[in-house]
């Protein structure tokens, strides 16, 4: 197996008229290709940051993070995010939405374009395709945002907190659609959530880091019994409670040590 | 009313209503709207005619406030000697390059306080104190550097809307969604692909509004300068009227010009319609 992302004492401070803020401090991690991992903790313990550093899109003030081996200086084709809100951008119709990654990079072309809509397609967008964002729900919005990050052809794909804007209904639905066309592809997955059941719902590990600044407290794989993949199936383990009590206990805990710090 | 309301009740029956009280419902919307509408006219006509009434029973002085019949005999002898399409096309067209200009060239100098913040920072005081200086001081300015020409008369309605401009579409160029932003550089955009895909598109609602505000600026800023140098225009009929104690003549300006501008805003009023129809 191929390790996707690594990061080496990775830490990320910025200055503040008040002072110095570490967001995460010293984080060691490595994500093998094709696993989907989850990261969980308390809120401001550095989640997102850790996904930007990933995609490149903040630098590392000490440490490195590694993509398949590259030393990551940037924004680049190989990660690609899907974010908390589906972000369409209103005055462009769905198919528009869906190229915005490959016309920014300059990569449109026939071929690409014919690959964007057959992904739409694919996820029962077809008839969509030229309607605006404002006309569709608001999972089918999320789903237009998933075909957009895979258009791109990632390598590895980056989720903060995709579902946190839908109703309970979609979420779930969703979860299951995301996570079974995501595994489908062999991608490398790596979910940020404060959902915890949808953590262990998802993924094959779920790590948890500490209050600010962030380091990995703790490394737990997921091992449901049935061996399924797909989430709503999972829910139903009977494992699936004591791992929800082990992480939440877990957070508790880094939520009890800030309080009495 | 009682039978045109059954009248049409069994109109909207045969038609689209999906019961009796739907029926109902439909006829009873259209009623009042048909009724605002009666009124609305009968207002107008009302004015005109209470105004002529007036003036023919020498309850008000013909001399000083005109009357509604020499209004349009004074619309009819500019129109005679053409001179009517002269003096509303001028003004129109100095209206519409001020309003214009006022917005691209305000778009333009925001998109360079979004682009460098720090500059953005260091001019603020002087655009607030711009923005609250009345334009209208820097008249005999204008005058002095310009001549007096059109030229004037458009730098006049350039300087009355470009400060707005520039704050309200700066601050709408600052309120675009920062996810949208994180979005596009995740795709590793350029500072100049996040403007043209995200920040320039975001704000064309705000940037519209500005051009509809605009437009209401333009025709102070036109006028005022008509006032001060030309030599044709609504403006300087008005006051040219004025002058000679001819109030017909100022009447019939001020209700061209009520005309000229309320078609204009409606025409902006329809391409913002059509501009931002897809970003609600």
């Amino acid at each position: 197996m191929t390790t996707a992302i690594r990061l080496n004492r990775v830490s990320l401070k910025y200055m503040t008229e008040k002072g110095e803020v570490h967001a995460v401090n010293s984080v060691d991690l490595a994500i093998e290709q094709g696993e989907f991992v989850g990261i969980v903790g308390p809120s401001g313990s550095g989640k997102s940051t850790l996904l930007s550093l990933i995609a490149g899109l903040l630098l590392p003030t000490s440490g490195r993070v590694e993509v398949f081996g590259q030393e990551v200086r940037g924004p680049s084709s190989q990660s690609a995010y899907m974010l908390q809100q589906d972000c369409l951008l209103e005055w462009r119709t769905i198919e528009g939405n869906a190229l915005l990654g490959l016309e920014i990079m300059g990569r449109v072309s026939a071929e690409k374009r014919l690959t964007t809509v057959t992904l739409l397609n694919e996820y029962g967008l077809e008839e969509f395709r030229h309607l605006y964002p404002r006309q569709l729900s608001g999972g089918m919005r999320q789903r237009v945002a998933l075909v957009r990050t895979l258009a791109t052809e990632p390598a590895i794909c980056l989720l903060d907190e995709p579902f946190s804007a839908l109703d309970y209904t979609s979420r779930l639905t969703l979860q299951n659609d995301v996570s079974t066309i995501l595994r489908k592809s062999g991608k490398t997955c790596v979910l940020v959530t404060h959902d915890i059941p949808e953590a262990i719902a998802m993924c094959d590990r779920v790590i948890v880091l500490t209050n600010r600044p962030g380091r990995v407290k703790w490394n737990l794989p997921i091992e449901l019994s049935a061996g399924e993949k797909q989430p709503l199936l999972r829910r139903r383990a009977p494992e699936f409670g004591k791992y929800f009590n082990r992480i939440w206990e877990e957070m508790e805990l880094s939520v009890a040590t800030e309080k009495t710090s | 009313m009682l039978l045109l309301k059954k009248l049409l009740r069994r109109y909207y029956l045969s038609k689209q209503a999906q019961t009796e009280e739907h029926a109902d419902y439909l006829a009873k919307v259209l009623l009042t709207r048909a009724t605002i509408t009666l009124i609305q006219i009968a207002l107008l006509v009302g004015f005109f005619t209470l105004w002529e009434f007036a003036a023919e029973h020498k309850i008000v002085d013909a001399f000083l406030v005109s009357r509604p019949t020499r209004v349009w005999q004074t619309v009819l002898s500019l129109h005679a000697n053409g001179s009517l399409y002269l003096h509303v096309g001028v003004t129109s067209l100095e209206t519409v390059i001020g309003f214009i200009g006022g917005t691209v060239i305000g778009t333009l100098l925001a998109a360079v306080l979004w682009w460098w913040p720090n500059v953005s920072r260091t001019l603020d005081p002087y655009l607030v104190v711009l923005n609250s200086l009345p334009k209208i001081a820097l008249g005999p300015l204008f005058i002095v550097w310009l001549g007096t020409s059109p030229t004037t008369i458009v730098a006049m309605a350039l300087a009355i809307s470009l400060i707005t401009t520039i704050l309200v579409v700066h601050s709408g160029f600052q309120e675009v969604d920062p996810l949208k932003l994180k979005l596009v550089n995740s795709f590793g955009a350029t500072k100049w692909q996040a403007f043209k895909y995200i920040v320039l598109p975001g704000s064309l609602p705000t940037i519209l509004s500005a051009l509809k505000v605009n437009v209401g600026l333009s025709w102070v800023g036109v006028i005022v300068g008509e006032f001060l140098v030309s030599r044709a225009g609504l403006g300087y009929l008005a006051i040219y009227g004025g002058q000679v104690l001819n109030m017909h003549l100022v009447m019939t300006s001020v209700l061209l010009l009520a005309v000229a501008a309320a078609v204009m805003y409606q025409l902006v009023v329809l391409f913002e319609k059509k501009i931002v129809a897809h970003h609600q």
